[in-house]
Protein backbone atom coordinates (compact mmCIF):
# COMPACT_ATOMS: atom_id res chain seq x y z
CA UNK A 1 0.00 0.00 0.00
CA UNK A 2 1.40 3.23 -0.88
CA UNK A 3 3.10 5.15 2.34
CA UNK A 4 1.25 8.10 2.05
CA UNK A 5 -2.13 6.17 1.79
CA UNK A 6 -1.01 4.52 5.29
CA UNK A 7 -0.26 7.74 6.54
CA UNK A 8 -3.71 9.25 6.14
CA UNK A 9 -5.46 5.54 7.64
CA UNK A 10 -3.27 6.59 10.91
CA UNK A 11 -5.46 9.55 10.71
CA UNK A 12 -2.46 12.56 9.30
CA UNK A 13 -4.65 15.31 7.49
CA UNK A 14 -1.92 16.08 5.49
CA UNK A 15 -0.73 12.84 3.97
CA UNK A 16 -4.99 13.23 3.61
CA UNK A 17 -4.47 16.62 1.67
CA UNK A 18 -1.63 15.48 -0.69
CA UNK A 19 -4.18 12.50 -1.73
CA UNK A 20 -6.86 15.57 -2.80
CA UNK A 21 -4.19 17.37 -4.47
CA UNK A 22 -2.91 13.63 -6.27
CA UNK A 23 -6.22 12.64 -7.73
CA UNK A 24 -9.06 15.51 -7.21
CA UNK A 25 -8.76 16.32 -11.23
CA UNK A 26 -9.68 13.01 -12.03
CA UNK A 27 -12.28 12.47 -9.18
CA UNK A 28 -13.20 15.74 -10.55
CA UNK A 29 -13.85 14.76 -14.16
CA UNK A 30 -15.21 11.61 -13.74
CA UNK A 31 -17.94 13.46 -11.76
CA UNK A 32 -18.66 16.00 -14.35
CA UNK A 33 -19.05 13.74 -16.75
CA UNK A 34 -21.34 12.14 -15.54
CA UNK A 35 -23.48 14.62 -13.22
CA UNK A 36 -22.74 17.85 -14.84
CA UNK A 37 -20.56 20.49 -14.49
CA UNK A 38 -22.38 22.60 -11.68
CA UNK A 39 -22.96 19.43 -9.24
CA UNK A 40 -19.72 18.06 -10.22
CA UNK A 41 -17.54 20.05 -7.01
CA UNK A 42 -20.08 19.30 -4.41
CA UNK A 43 -19.47 15.36 -5.74
CA UNK A 44 -16.04 15.15 -5.82
CA UNK A 45 -16.14 16.88 -2.26
CA UNK A 46 -18.71 14.32 -1.37
CA UNK A 47 -16.31 11.86 -3.01
CA UNK A 48 -13.12 12.49 -0.82
CA UNK A 49 -14.89 13.33 2.37
CA UNK A 50 -16.80 9.88 1.94
CA UNK A 51 -13.32 8.61 2.17
CA UNK A 52 -11.59 9.82 4.91
CA UNK A 53 -14.52 8.47 6.93
CA UNK A 54 -14.40 4.56 5.27
CA UNK A 55 -9.94 5.19 4.90
CA UNK A 56 -9.78 2.30 7.51
CA UNK A 57 -11.97 0.19 4.88
CA UNK A 58 -9.53 0.51 2.47
CA UNK A 59 -7.47 -2.55 2.30
CA UNK A 60 -5.45 -1.55 -1.29
CA UNK A 61 -7.48 -4.72 -3.22
CA UNK A 62 -7.07 -1.97 -5.49
CA UNK A 63 -4.97 1.53 -6.63
CA UNK A 64 -6.34 4.43 -4.12
CA UNK A 65 -7.67 6.22 -7.18
CA UNK A 66 -9.63 3.39 -8.88
CA UNK A 67 -10.96 3.20 -5.13
CA UNK A 68 -11.81 6.66 -5.10
CA UNK A 69 -13.82 6.62 -8.49
CA UNK A 70 -15.91 3.45 -7.16
CA UNK A 71 -16.97 5.93 -3.93
CA UNK A 72 -17.50 8.45 -6.83
CA UNK A 73 -19.68 5.75 -9.36
CA UNK A 74 -22.06 5.41 -6.10
CA UNK A 75 -22.87 8.98 -5.32
CA UNK A 76 -23.44 9.73 -9.00
CA UNK A 77 -25.60 6.88 -9.38
CA UNK A 78 -27.33 7.49 -6.44
CA UNK A 79 -27.76 11.02 -7.00
CA UNK A 80 -28.74 10.49 -10.73
CA UNK A 81 -32.07 8.07 -9.38
CA UNK A 82 -32.83 10.57 -7.46
CA UNK A 83 -32.74 13.89 -9.57
CA UNK A 84 -32.72 15.01 -13.42
CA UNK A 85 -31.41 11.96 -15.88
CA UNK A 86 -27.52 12.67 -16.52
CA UNK A 87 -26.61 15.75 -18.75
CA UNK A 88 -24.74 13.88 -21.99
CA UNK A 89 -23.43 17.21 -23.35
CA UNK A 90 -21.41 17.43 -19.84
CA UNK A 91 -19.36 14.03 -20.89
CA UNK A 92 -19.00 15.01 -24.53
CA UNK A 93 -18.31 18.03 -27.08
CA UNK A 94 -20.34 18.49 -30.18
CA UNK A 95 -18.35 20.96 -31.49
CA UNK A 96 -16.25 20.28 -34.78
CA UNK A 97 -12.38 19.13 -33.86
CA UNK A 98 -9.96 21.22 -35.18
CA UNK A 99 -7.63 18.02 -36.36
CA UNK A 100 -8.94 16.43 -39.19
CA UNK A 101 -11.70 13.79 -38.08
CA UNK A 102 -12.82 10.83 -40.30
CA UNK A 103 -16.82 10.75 -38.36
CA UNK A 104 -19.35 13.73 -37.81
CA UNK A 105 -18.97 15.30 -34.42
CA UNK A 106 -22.73 15.33 -33.39
CA UNK A 107 -22.99 12.04 -35.52
CA UNK A 108 -20.90 10.27 -33.04
CA UNK A 109 -22.11 12.15 -29.78
CA UNK A 110 -25.78 11.16 -31.27
CA UNK A 111 -24.65 7.40 -31.77
CA UNK A 112 -22.99 7.68 -27.92
CA UNK A 113 -26.26 9.02 -26.40
CA UNK A 114 -27.95 6.19 -28.10
CA UNK A 115 -26.00 3.39 -25.73
CA UNK A 116 -27.48 2.30 -22.20
CA UNK A 117 -26.71 3.33 -19.81
CA UNK A 118 -23.92 0.20 -18.55
CA UNK A 119 -22.65 0.11 -22.10
CA UNK A 120 -22.05 4.43 -21.85
CA UNK A 121 -20.24 3.80 -18.48
CA UNK A 122 -17.77 1.27 -19.77
CA UNK A 123 -16.96 3.63 -22.74
CA UNK A 124 -16.05 6.50 -19.91
CA UNK A 125 -14.29 4.16 -18.08
CA UNK A 126 -11.90 2.66 -20.43
CA UNK A 127 -11.67 5.06 -23.45
CA UNK A 128 -11.64 8.22 -21.58
CA UNK A 129 -10.54 7.63 -18.07
CA UNK A 130 -8.08 5.45 -19.33
CA UNK A 131 -8.71 2.49 -16.69
CA UNK A 132 -7.91 -1.30 -17.37
CA UNK A 133 -10.79 -3.54 -17.72
CA UNK A 134 -9.57 -5.24 -14.24
CA UNK A 135 -9.55 -1.75 -12.62
CA UNK A 136 -13.20 -0.62 -14.26
CA UNK A 137 -14.59 -3.64 -13.12
CA UNK A 138 -13.67 -2.63 -9.66
CA UNK A 139 -15.07 0.96 -9.95
CA UNK A 140 -18.18 -0.85 -11.50
CA UNK A 141 -18.37 -3.75 -9.03
CA UNK A 142 -19.10 -6.68 -11.73
CA UNK A 143 -16.24 -9.60 -12.82
CA UNK A 144 -13.65 -8.17 -15.67
CA UNK A 145 -15.67 -10.31 -18.02
CA UNK A 146 -18.89 -8.36 -18.05
CA UNK A 147 -16.56 -4.81 -19.01
CA UNK A 148 -15.05 -7.00 -21.71
CA UNK A 149 -18.50 -8.14 -22.72
CA UNK A 150 -19.96 -4.36 -22.44
CA UNK A 151 -17.15 -2.76 -24.51
CA UNK A 152 -17.28 -5.37 -27.24
CA UNK A 153 -21.20 -4.33 -27.45
CA UNK A 154 -20.85 -1.00 -26.60
CA UNK A 155 -18.38 -0.72 -30.30
CA UNK A 156 -20.63 -3.04 -31.98
CA UNK A 157 -23.89 -0.81 -31.29
CA UNK A 158 -22.19 2.53 -31.80
CA UNK A 159 -20.57 0.94 -35.47
CA UNK A 160 -23.49 -0.15 -36.48
CA UNK A 161 -24.85 3.26 -35.29
CA UNK A 162 -22.50 5.10 -37.72
CA UNK A 163 -22.92 2.59 -40.87
CA UNK A 164 -26.69 3.36 -40.53
CA UNK A 165 -25.91 7.02 -40.64
CA UNK A 166 -23.96 6.57 -43.65
CA UNK A 167 -20.45 6.89 -42.26
CA UNK A 168 -18.12 4.95 -43.37
CA UNK A 169 -14.15 5.29 -43.49
CA UNK B 1 -14.60 -19.50 -29.44
CA UNK B 2 -15.53 -15.99 -31.40
CA UNK B 3 -12.76 -14.31 -32.81
CA UNK B 4 -15.18 -11.02 -33.18
CA UNK B 5 -15.71 -10.90 -30.10
CA UNK B 6 -12.17 -10.60 -28.49
CA UNK B 7 -11.20 -8.05 -31.57
CA UNK B 8 -12.20 -5.74 -29.10
CA UNK B 9 -10.53 -6.86 -25.89
CA UNK B 10 -7.23 -7.75 -28.38
CA UNK B 11 -7.44 -4.07 -29.47
CA UNK B 12 -7.33 -3.37 -25.55
CA UNK B 13 -4.42 -6.06 -25.49
CA UNK B 14 -6.33 -7.20 -22.72
CA UNK B 15 -6.43 -11.12 -23.95
CA UNK B 16 -4.68 -13.74 -22.66
CA UNK B 17 -1.86 -14.65 -25.10
CA UNK B 18 -3.29 -17.62 -25.92
CA UNK B 19 -6.70 -16.25 -27.36
CA UNK B 20 -4.74 -13.66 -28.76
CA UNK B 21 -2.87 -15.72 -30.79
CA UNK B 22 -5.72 -17.01 -32.40
CA UNK B 23 -7.49 -13.38 -33.05
CA UNK B 24 -3.90 -12.77 -34.84
CA UNK B 25 -3.99 -15.76 -37.03
CA UNK B 26 -7.65 -14.98 -38.26
CA UNK B 27 -6.38 -11.37 -38.70
CA UNK B 28 -3.82 -12.93 -41.39
CA UNK B 29 -6.02 -14.91 -43.13
CA UNK B 30 -9.80 -12.30 -42.95
CA UNK B 31 -9.14 -8.99 -44.15
CA UNK B 32 -12.82 -8.15 -43.32
CA UNK B 33 -11.80 -8.71 -39.81
CA UNK B 34 -8.66 -6.41 -40.25
CA UNK B 35 -10.73 -3.20 -41.28
CA UNK B 36 -12.99 -4.40 -38.73
CA UNK B 37 -10.02 -4.06 -36.26
CA UNK B 38 -9.12 -0.58 -37.98
CA UNK B 39 -12.36 0.69 -37.26
CA UNK B 40 -12.65 0.04 -33.45
CA UNK B 41 -9.16 1.90 -33.27
CA UNK B 42 -10.58 5.01 -35.51
CA UNK B 43 -13.39 4.88 -33.14
CA UNK B 44 -11.65 4.82 -29.67
CA UNK B 45 -9.68 7.50 -30.82
CA UNK B 46 -12.70 10.13 -31.96
CA UNK B 47 -14.09 9.00 -28.78
CA UNK B 48 -11.15 10.19 -26.40
CA UNK B 49 -11.23 13.30 -28.94
CA UNK B 50 -14.84 13.64 -28.02
CA UNK B 51 -14.63 13.38 -24.12
CA UNK B 52 -14.88 16.60 -22.59
CA UNK B 53 -11.89 17.65 -20.34
CA UNK B 54 -13.50 20.03 -17.51
CA UNK B 55 -11.24 21.78 -15.54
CA UNK B 56 -11.38 21.07 -12.18
CA UNK B 57 -12.65 23.80 -9.57
CA UNK B 58 -13.29 23.46 -5.85
CA UNK B 59 -9.86 21.39 -4.71
CA UNK B 60 -8.61 23.88 -2.37
CA UNK B 61 -12.19 24.21 -0.62
CA UNK B 62 -12.01 19.77 -0.77
CA UNK B 63 -8.83 20.13 1.12
CA UNK B 64 -9.60 23.09 3.36
CA UNK B 65 -12.21 20.34 4.91
CA UNK B 66 -10.43 17.54 5.53
CA UNK B 67 -7.52 19.31 6.66
CA UNK B 68 -8.88 21.57 8.98
CA UNK B 69 -9.30 20.33 12.53
CA UNK B 70 -13.05 19.86 13.66
CA UNK B 71 -14.66 19.09 16.84
CA UNK B 72 -15.67 15.47 17.24
CA UNK B 73 -19.50 16.71 17.23
CA UNK B 74 -18.67 18.63 13.71
CA UNK B 75 -18.27 15.30 12.11
CA UNK B 76 -21.41 14.03 12.46
CA UNK B 77 -23.64 17.50 12.67
CA UNK B 78 -27.32 15.80 11.42
CA UNK B 79 -26.38 13.28 14.61
CA UNK B 80 -25.77 16.54 16.84
CA UNK B 81 -28.75 17.99 15.42
CA UNK B 82 -30.46 14.98 16.27
CA UNK B 83 -29.05 14.84 19.48
CA UNK B 84 -30.03 18.57 20.64
CA UNK B 85 -33.85 17.60 19.53
CA UNK B 86 -33.84 14.47 21.25
CA UNK B 87 -32.23 16.32 24.66
CA UNK B 88 -34.76 19.37 24.18
CA UNK B 89 -37.85 16.67 24.25
CA UNK B 90 -36.12 14.99 27.13
CA UNK B 91 -35.78 18.31 29.18
CA UNK B 92 -39.49 19.09 28.60
CA UNK B 93 -40.37 16.13 29.53
CA UNK B 94 -38.51 16.12 32.77
CA UNK B 95 -40.02 19.35 33.57
CA UNK B 96 -43.57 18.20 32.98
CA UNK B 97 -42.70 15.39 35.19
CA UNK B 98 -41.03 17.37 38.03
CA UNK B 99 -44.31 19.44 38.14
CA UNK B 100 -46.10 16.88 38.34
CA UNK B 101 -44.26 14.97 40.74
CA UNK B 102 -44.49 17.68 42.97
CA UNK B 103 -48.60 17.79 42.86
CA UNK B 104 -49.08 14.29 43.18
CA UNK B 105 -47.76 12.13 46.14
CA UNK B 106 -48.93 9.03 44.24
CA UNK B 107 -46.14 9.45 42.01
CA UNK B 108 -43.51 10.34 45.02
CA UNK B 109 -41.93 6.53 44.38
CA UNK B 110 -40.85 7.55 40.87
CA UNK B 111 -37.34 7.44 40.54
CA UNK B 112 -35.15 10.09 40.21
CA UNK B 113 -35.25 11.56 37.05
CA UNK B 114 -31.36 12.10 35.57
CA UNK B 115 -33.01 10.32 32.38
CA UNK B 116 -36.75 11.29 31.26
CA UNK B 117 -37.30 8.43 29.66
CA UNK B 118 -36.34 6.38 33.07
CA UNK B 119 -38.82 8.37 34.95
CA UNK B 120 -42.05 7.71 32.52
CA UNK B 121 -41.99 4.17 33.28
CA UNK B 122 -42.01 4.18 37.33
CA UNK B 123 -44.69 7.05 37.39
CA UNK B 124 -46.67 5.27 34.59
CA UNK B 125 -46.49 1.80 36.99
CA UNK B 126 -47.72 4.18 40.10
CA UNK B 127 -50.83 4.98 38.07
CA UNK B 128 -51.61 1.58 36.84
CA UNK B 129 -51.18 0.32 40.70
CA UNK B 130 -54.38 3.13 41.24
CA UNK B 131 -57.12 2.04 39.34
CA UNK B 132 -59.37 4.43 40.99
CA UNK B 133 -57.73 7.44 39.85
CA UNK B 134 -58.33 8.41 36.41
CA UNK B 135 -55.50 10.33 34.22
CA UNK B 136 -57.49 12.96 33.57
CA UNK B 137 -57.99 13.94 37.45
CA UNK B 138 -54.94 15.63 37.21
CA UNK B 139 -54.52 18.51 34.95
CA UNK B 140 -50.56 17.94 34.99
CA UNK B 141 -51.25 14.30 33.89
CA UNK B 142 -53.17 15.97 30.57
CA UNK B 143 -49.46 15.50 28.54
CA UNK B 144 -50.58 14.74 25.39
CA UNK B 145 -52.39 11.72 26.91
CA UNK B 146 -49.24 10.22 27.71
CA UNK B 147 -50.73 8.60 30.70
CA UNK B 148 -54.02 7.09 30.31
CA UNK B 149 -55.69 5.17 32.71
CA UNK B 150 -54.81 1.38 33.86
CA UNK B 151 -54.47 -0.50 30.31
CA UNK B 152 -54.89 -4.21 30.49
CA UNK B 153 -55.02 -6.88 28.01
CA UNK B 154 -57.20 -9.69 29.45
CA UNK B 155 -57.73 -13.26 27.80
CA UNK B 156 -59.03 -16.53 28.71
CA UNK B 157 -59.40 -19.96 27.13
CA UNK B 158 -62.22 -22.22 28.16
CA UNK B 159 -62.94 -25.72 27.22
CA UNK B 160 -66.80 -27.27 27.88
CA UNK B 161 -68.30 -30.07 27.15
CA UNK B 162 -72.06 -29.73 25.43
CA UNK B 163 -74.69 -31.50 24.18
CA UNK B 164 -74.53 -29.82 20.48
CA UNK B 165 -71.19 -27.90 19.76
CA UNK B 166 -72.79 -25.97 17.02
CA UNK B 167 -75.63 -24.52 18.88
CA UNK B 168 -73.52 -23.60 21.50
CA UNK B 169 -71.02 -21.79 19.71
CA UNK B 170 -74.53 -20.22 17.79
CA UNK B 171 -74.80 -19.06 21.44
CA UNK B 172 -71.89 -18.00 22.61
CA UNK B 173 -71.64 -15.62 19.00
CA UNK B 174 -74.62 -14.01 20.09
CA UNK B 175 -73.37 -13.82 23.74
CA UNK B 176 -70.43 -11.61 22.40
CA UNK B 177 -73.05 -9.37 20.50
CA UNK B 178 -75.37 -8.83 23.28
CA UNK B 179 -72.21 -7.49 24.68
CA UNK B 180 -71.40 -4.99 22.82
CA UNK B 181 -68.52 -7.62 21.12
CA UNK B 182 -67.99 -9.86 18.20
CA UNK B 183 -66.50 -12.72 17.32
CA UNK B 184 -63.14 -12.39 15.40
CA UNK B 185 -63.51 -16.40 14.47
CA UNK B 186 -65.26 -19.61 14.64
CA UNK B 187 -65.53 -23.02 12.89
CA UNK B 188 -66.47 -26.55 13.73
CA UNK B 189 -64.39 -29.69 13.08
CA UNK B 190 -63.99 -33.01 13.37
CA UNK B 191 -60.99 -35.36 14.00
CA UNK B 192 -62.84 -37.89 12.11
CA UNK B 193 -65.67 -38.59 10.28
CA UNK B 194 -66.40 -41.09 13.45
CA UNK B 195 -65.01 -38.54 16.01
CA UNK B 196 -67.97 -36.18 17.63
CA UNK B 197 -67.47 -32.21 16.38
CA UNK B 198 -65.78 -29.92 18.61
CA UNK B 199 -67.00 -25.84 17.96
CA UNK B 200 -64.37 -23.10 18.36
CA UNK B 201 -64.80 -19.53 18.99
CA UNK B 202 -62.71 -16.48 19.28
CA UNK B 203 -64.88 -13.40 20.75
CA UNK B 204 -64.00 -10.42 21.44
CA UNK B 205 -65.55 -8.40 24.44
CA UNK B 206 -65.38 -5.01 26.30
CA UNK B 207 -63.08 -5.03 28.90
CA UNK B 208 -65.54 -4.12 30.73
CA UNK B 209 -67.95 -7.17 30.15
CA UNK B 210 -64.86 -9.95 30.08
CA UNK B 211 -66.24 -11.07 33.75
CA UNK B 212 -69.79 -11.61 32.48
CA UNK B 213 -69.20 -12.89 29.52
CA UNK B 214 -66.91 -15.72 31.02
CA UNK B 215 -69.55 -16.35 33.70
CA UNK B 216 -72.15 -16.58 30.97
CA UNK B 217 -70.24 -19.43 28.93
CA UNK B 218 -69.69 -21.55 32.05
CA UNK B 219 -73.15 -21.89 31.99
CA UNK B 220 -73.27 -23.54 28.97
CA UNK B 221 -71.84 -27.14 29.70
CA UNK B 222 -69.64 -28.49 32.18
CA UNK B 223 -65.87 -26.78 32.12
CA UNK B 224 -63.29 -29.05 30.89
CA UNK B 225 -60.31 -25.96 31.68
CA UNK B 226 -60.18 -22.86 32.18
CA UNK B 227 -57.71 -19.86 32.02
CA UNK B 228 -56.85 -16.41 31.85
CA UNK B 229 -54.59 -14.60 31.97
CA UNK B 230 -54.33 -10.32 32.54
CA UNK B 231 -51.66 -8.69 31.13
CA UNK B 232 -51.05 -5.04 32.03
CA UNK B 233 -49.16 -2.86 28.96
CA UNK B 234 -50.07 0.63 30.71
CA UNK B 235 -45.78 0.58 30.93
CA UNK B 236 -46.02 -0.43 27.42
CA UNK B 237 -47.98 2.05 26.10
CA UNK B 238 -46.77 5.25 27.63
CA UNK B 239 -43.20 3.97 26.75
CA UNK B 240 -44.13 3.66 22.91
CA UNK B 241 -45.87 7.10 23.53
CA UNK B 242 -42.93 8.79 24.20
CA UNK B 243 -40.53 7.34 22.27
CA UNK B 244 -42.89 8.18 19.62
CA UNK B 245 -43.14 11.88 20.58
CA UNK B 246 -39.31 12.34 20.63
CA UNK B 247 -39.12 10.88 17.32
CA UNK B 248 -41.80 12.71 16.05
CA UNK B 249 -39.43 15.46 17.25
CA UNK B 250 -36.89 14.68 15.30
CA UNK B 251 -38.58 14.29 12.15
CA UNK B 252 -39.59 17.89 12.29
CA UNK B 253 -35.84 18.64 12.87
CA UNK B 254 -35.21 16.74 9.60
CA UNK B 255 -38.00 17.96 7.46
CA UNK B 256 -36.20 21.81 8.44
CA UNK B 257 -32.98 20.56 7.88
CA UNK B 258 -34.59 18.99 4.23
CA UNK B 259 -35.35 22.78 3.34
CA UNK B 260 -31.88 24.27 4.42
CA UNK B 261 -29.90 21.57 2.22
CA UNK B 262 -27.95 22.81 0.03
CA UNK B 263 -26.10 19.97 -2.12
CA UNK B 264 -27.25 17.20 -3.29
CA UNK B 265 -25.29 14.97 -0.79
CA UNK B 266 -26.46 17.02 2.23
CA UNK B 267 -30.18 16.04 0.90
CA UNK B 268 -29.37 12.53 0.25
CA UNK B 269 -28.18 12.27 3.98
CA UNK B 270 -31.46 14.01 5.28
CA UNK B 271 -33.90 12.35 3.44
CA UNK B 272 -32.31 8.97 4.22
CA UNK B 273 -32.50 9.49 7.92
CA UNK B 274 -35.69 11.21 7.67
CA UNK B 275 -37.11 7.87 5.80
CA UNK B 276 -35.67 6.00 8.57
CA UNK B 277 -37.44 8.57 11.62
CA UNK B 278 -40.72 7.71 9.66
CA UNK B 279 -40.51 4.27 9.47
CA UNK B 280 -39.70 4.35 13.17
CA UNK B 281 -42.57 5.88 13.52
CA UNK B 282 -45.11 4.18 11.45
CA UNK B 283 -43.84 1.09 13.42
CA UNK B 284 -44.33 2.16 16.52
CA UNK B 285 -47.81 4.02 15.95
CA UNK B 286 -48.99 0.36 14.66
CA UNK B 287 -47.44 -0.62 18.16
CA UNK B 288 -49.20 1.89 20.09
CA UNK B 289 -52.89 1.16 18.17
CA UNK B 290 -52.16 -2.42 18.53
CA UNK B 291 -52.22 -2.24 22.17
CA UNK B 292 -54.79 0.32 22.69
CA UNK B 293 -56.98 -1.89 20.41
CA UNK B 294 -55.93 -4.98 22.59
CA UNK B 295 -57.13 -3.46 25.33
CA UNK B 296 -60.70 -2.18 24.82
CA UNK B 297 -61.67 -5.48 23.59
CA UNK B 298 -60.50 -8.69 25.38
CA UNK B 299 -60.19 -12.02 23.79
CA UNK B 300 -61.87 -15.08 24.58
CA UNK B 301 -61.13 -18.49 22.78
CA UNK B 302 -63.91 -20.93 23.65
CA UNK B 303 -64.10 -24.82 23.05
CA UNK B 304 -67.25 -26.65 22.67
CA UNK B 305 -66.86 -30.54 22.73
CA UNK B 306 -69.81 -32.40 22.17
CA UNK B 307 -70.83 -35.35 24.51
CA UNK B 308 -71.14 -38.32 23.07
CA UNK B 309 -74.83 -39.25 22.41
CA UNK B 310 -76.72 -42.16 24.79
CA UNK B 311 -76.23 -45.85 22.36
CA UNK B 312 -73.59 -44.53 20.38
CA UNK B 313 -70.22 -46.10 20.12
CA UNK B 314 -67.24 -44.54 21.64
CA UNK B 315 -65.36 -42.65 18.89
CA UNK B 316 -62.69 -44.98 17.64
CA UNK B 317 -60.41 -46.45 14.79
CA UNK B 318 -62.88 -49.34 13.69
CA UNK B 319 -63.13 -52.81 15.17
CA UNK B 320 -59.78 -54.13 12.83
CA UNK B 321 -57.42 -51.52 14.00
CA UNK B 322 -58.44 -51.70 17.76
CA UNK B 323 -58.31 -55.54 17.89
CA UNK B 324 -54.53 -55.25 16.15
CA UNK B 325 -53.88 -52.66 19.13
CA UNK B 326 -55.33 -54.79 21.33
CA UNK B 327 -53.15 -58.32 19.94
CA UNK B 328 -49.62 -55.84 20.19
CA UNK B 329 -50.58 -54.84 23.67
CA UNK B 330 -51.36 -58.29 25.12
CA UNK B 331 -48.02 -59.75 23.23
CA UNK B 332 -46.07 -56.81 24.99
CA UNK B 333 -47.45 -57.45 28.55
CA UNK B 334 -46.97 -60.97 27.58
CA UNK B 335 -43.51 -60.48 27.38
CA UNK B 336 -42.95 -57.95 29.76
CA UNK B 337 -44.52 -60.73 32.68
CA UNK B 338 -41.95 -63.73 31.42
CA UNK B 339 -38.90 -60.84 31.87
CA UNK B 340 -40.22 -60.04 35.22
CA UNK B 341 -39.94 -63.77 36.26
CA UNK B 342 -36.84 -64.50 34.75
CA UNK B 343 -35.57 -61.18 37.42
CA UNK B 344 -37.65 -62.56 40.01
CA UNK B 345 -35.80 -66.19 39.24
CA UNK B 346 -32.25 -65.03 39.13
CA UNK B 347 -32.37 -62.65 42.17
CA UNK B 348 -33.69 -65.83 44.57
CA UNK B 349 -31.44 -68.08 43.16
CA UNK B 350 -29.71 -67.80 46.22
CA UNK B 351 -32.32 -69.07 48.26
CA UNK B 352 -33.78 -71.90 45.62
CA UNK B 353 -30.73 -73.03 43.57
CA UNK B 354 -29.21 -74.85 46.69
CA UNK B 355 -32.31 -76.40 47.70
CA UNK B 356 -32.57 -77.30 44.28
CA UNK B 357 -29.47 -79.07 44.34
CA UNK B 358 -29.68 -80.82 47.38
CA UNK B 359 -32.64 -82.05 46.19
CA UNK B 360 -31.29 -83.18 42.96
CA UNK B 361 -28.12 -84.61 44.82
CA UNK B 362 -30.07 -86.72 47.63
CA UNK B 363 -32.50 -87.76 44.90
CA UNK B 364 -29.31 -89.64 43.14
CA UNK B 365 -28.13 -91.07 46.47
CA UNK B 366 -31.08 -92.89 47.32
CA UNK B 367 -31.77 -93.80 44.08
Amino acid sequence: MDPLVERAKRGDREAMAELVRRNYDAVYRFCARRVGLEPAKDMAQETFLTACRSLRRYEGRSSFEVWLLGIAHNLCRRSLRSSAPVNVEAAWRTEPDTEESWIDRRVLVEALRGLSAEHLEAVLLHEVEGLTYEEAAQVLGVPTGTVKSRLHHAFARLRSSLQAQGVNR
Amino acid sequence: MNVRENLKAYLDRELPEDQAAAVRQALEQDPSLRQELEEMRMLGLEIRRAATEPEPVGMEQTIGRIAAPRRPWARRPLLALSGIAALAVLVSMVSVLNRARGDSPMAESAAGADVAMKSVAPMAESMAEAPGRAAGENPDYAMAGAFPERMVVRTADIRLKVDDAAAAMQKAIELAKSLGGYAASSGISRETERSTPVGTATLRVPERNFDAALGQLRTFGEVLSENSNSDDVTLQHADVSARLKVLRAEEQQYVTLLGAAKTIGQVLQVRERLNQVRQEIESLDAQRKTLERQAALSTITATFVQRTAVGEPEPGRGWASEAWASAVNGLTAAFRWIGAAAIFLFVYSPLWLPALLLVAYLARRFK
